[in-house]
């Protein structure tokens, strides 16, 4: 055996594992799920029938889908902003500041705490009668706050608790990339007599361009993808509808509602949701 | 030869003999099964005691417990994957059924199946029954004894009386009526029971489907939602109903903070603690109207249990079945606080005498029809949000108008 067939085997043998899995869990099921939204499978029954278009139809007239993706466009505009903040932070502690690593531990840890415990503590903070916040306006004579009962703001707050969990993590990522930018850029633009601001978008934005294109493209899905907070914290995306994303409204159509096609139908126009935006989002950036 | 044929039949009567031991002896019968509830509140206590009990009459039988936290869509994915434990708790309501014919044995084949009532709900698409309730549940109000003697009310029989004890008791400082909107669930009486009790027909639901947009003012379900609107216009309910949740209002009332709450039977177990007792506790049937007199209630089933058809130890399934609607099925009723659903086998709970002293009218139990469960799926209604929206101050003219064109909608699609 020559030395090229040996390379051909060894490389076969250990592609052979991973793709198998890669076609099993991912290539397989996403094409059963496009073949499920043509028919009316409720998810359980052995039998179905092929309805063509009608499900995606139905994604389009239902006045819950368009509502649930407001409250991901909710999210997104929050992710903006966690953004915003995670550079801003991550410039001041890129800088020799006193306590610094102190401040990076402090402002990571919530990325790392259980979700469930996240969900217990911010329903005692949210409390409409026994919440420090409402405790502290109410003191105030000011009116409690219905974080998580009215529906008008009730994607805000849950928006809130996704920005306090994940903006330690994109800030580290920052702060990562701030690193490499080399120094001497920085003090050869101080002897010129550039001021912070200058400094900031003449050297510090062009330099790390690419991973802001990382964090605005994991934003974007992660808006779109948002589940967790809205299914623990207000059952199911309550009250009603008001706080229900894309996703919880495709959990509950596959289960409470035995339309497990209509979800099936949901989830591809999700993901070419994601691929579109991602496309339009990359033409935006890779512009400037 | 004939010593051939003589010794071969004796050898084969010999060998039939080894089966029709094991046929005809009970503690023969071995294996595994799983059994499965919603009762993760009970995993370590009342369902481990229940096995016990089983392994006193069938010790070679291991029955593993599942309790599982969002146990019906768990349910749903082990129907679709052929993974159903062998004895599995139905919820009613939740599955069509086709579903339930395709997935369980029927089981009109065993002795005690006549016994029950409550088995409509339960029933497949060709009319046999597949799963038997563990109870029965009648809707009503359970209340703080004390709180009324404290405020001297007496037991409302009427709608306007029912309001102004409600605002007495919030005047007081506690909740006059809980309802625990967040959660959803405890808002589907006003769907499920309380239009059957104004209405006086247990099929008006069914007769939803009959028609293009039946939620017209004058419609049992449209009357029944203005009772939940009339609740909270009133400020008889919680102060921010929709931050809620189940389990700190059922420590509410527990604590004794709480005057009322309209649920059912199988919540009075589950209220008594160290503040209430069993006598500070009260069941009075629901006033929807303002006519005195006899009320209309409901007695309708509770979960059901089922087996399922692809059980790999039918001979075990069947065996703690029989033994949870027979030998245990008092015991498990009278823990979970339910009426017996099993005519042989009665269950005394003392205060829903107190609830049949006022000698209610019992409507039939009639279960949802497939037409009815089709176009509520369809325009997927869930009438617990439905009720979420009318608290959080939705118009209640505007939201039936939605509901009236989706339901067309689903209607004619159908």
């Amino acid at each position: 055996m020559n030395y090229k067939t040996q390379k051909q085997i060894l490389l076969t043998t250990f592609l052979f594992i991973p793709l198998l899995m890669l076609f099993t869990f991912l290539i397989y099921p996403t094409l059963k799920l496009v073949m499920m939204s043509f028919t009316n499978w409720d998810g359980v029954m052995p039998d179905f029938r092929w309805v063509g278009w009608s499900n995606y139809q139905a994604v389009f007239e239902t006045p819950e889908v368009w509502l649930s993706l407001k409250n991901n466009g909710i999210y997104f505009i929050n992710g903006l902003v966690q953004n915003g903040l995670a550079l801003m932070f991550a410039v001041i502690l890129a800088s020799k500041l006193r306590g610094r690593n102190l401040f990076k531990a402090t402002l990571f840890l919530p990325y790392i705490i259980n979700s469930a415990a996240i969900a217990f503590m911010f329903n005692y903070i949210f409390d409409f009668e026994r919440g420090p916040i409402n405790f502290i306006l109410v003191a105030l004579h000011l009116e409690p706050i219905r974080f998580l009962s009215d529906a008008n703001i009730v994607t805000f707050s849950l928006a809130g608790v996704s920005l306090w969990r994940y903006f330690g993590f994109t800030m580290v990522i920052y702060l990562a990339a701030l690193q490499s930018i080399p120094n001497e850029l920085y003090e050869s633009a101080k002897v010129d007599g550039a001021n912070a601001w200058k400094l900031f978008r003449h050297i510090t934005l062009p330099s790390i361009h690419r991973i802001i294109e990382l964090n605005l493209f994991l934003t974007l899905s992660g808006s779109l993808r948002a589940f967790e907070e809205a299914w623990v914290m207000t059952n199911k995306g309550g009250p009603g509808y008001a706080s229900s994303t894309f996703m919880t409204y495709i959990m509950r159509s596959a289960f409470d509602f035995n339309n497990y096609a209509f979800a099936a139908a949901l989830s591809v126009v999700l993901l070419i949701m994601v691929v579109i935006a991602t496309i339009i989002q990359r033409k935006l950036v890779l512009r400037s | 030869m004939t010593k051939k044929v003589v010794s071969a039949f004796l050898g084969a009567a010999l060998i039939g003999t080894l089966f029709t031991g094991s046929i005809l002896g009970a503690p023969k019968v071995s294996g595994k099964i799983t059994f499965s509830s919603h009762r993760t509140d009970f995993a370590t206590t009342v369902l481990p005691a229940i096995v016990k009990n089983f392994n006193k009459i069938y010790p070679n039988v291991k029955v593993e417990i599942e309790t599982i936290k969002d146990y019906q869509p768990a349910m749903k994915i082990k129907m679709a994957s052929d993974d159903l434990p062998d004895v599995w708790s139905v919820h009613n309501d939740y599955y069509s059924k086709e579903q339930l014919q395709q997935f369980n044995l029927p089981l009109n084949s065993f002795s005690f199946t006549k016994d029950f009532l409550g088995t409509d709900g339960f029933k497949g698409a060709d009319g046999k029954i597949y799963a038997l309730p563990l109870g029965m549940n009648t809707t009503g109000v359970v209340y703080n004894k004390k709180i009324f003697a404290k405020l001297g009310l007496k037991v409302p029989q009427t709608l306007d009386e029912f309001v102004a004890a409600g605002k007495k008791i919030s005047a007081a400082g506690y909740v006059g009526l809980a309802t625990a909107a967040k959660a959803g669930w405890p808002l589907q009486y006003f769907w499920q029971d309380i239009p059957k009790f104004i209405s006086g027909d247990s099929d008006v639901r069914n007769k939803l489907a009959k028609v293009d947009e039946p939620f017209t003012p004058s419609n049992a379900v449209y009357k029944s939602y203005a009772i939940l609107k009339r609740f909270a216009d009133e400020k008889i309910i919680e102060k921010d109903p929709l931050s809620a949740d189940w389990e700190p209002m059922k420590q509410e009332f527990r604590a004794g903070k709480v005057g009322m709450f309209l649920l059912g039977n199988w919540f009075v177990p589950q209220a008594l603690g160290s503040a209430l007792k069993m006598e500070d506790v009260g069941f009075f049937p629901f006033p929807y109207d303002n006519k005195p007199g006899p009320k209309n209630v409901i007695l309708g089933p509770d979960l059901g249990l089922a087996i399922a058809k692809n059980s790999k130890n039918l001979p075990a399934a069947k065996a703690f079945f029989t033994f949870m609607m027979t030998t245990n099925y008092a015991d498990y009723a009278k823990t979970c606080g339910l009426l017996s659903a099993n005519k042989k086998r009665p269950v005394d709970l003392p205060y829903v005498k107190e609830f049949n002293a006022c000698k209610p009218v019992i409507l039939p139990s009639i279960g949802d029809t497939q037409a009815q469960a089709d176009i509520r799926n369809k325009a997927q209604f869930d009438y617990n949000s439905f009720g979420q929206e009318i608290l959080g101050g939705k118009d209640l003219k505007a939201a039936f108008t939605e509901l009236n064109a989706k339901w067309k909608k689903a209607k004619q699609s159908l």
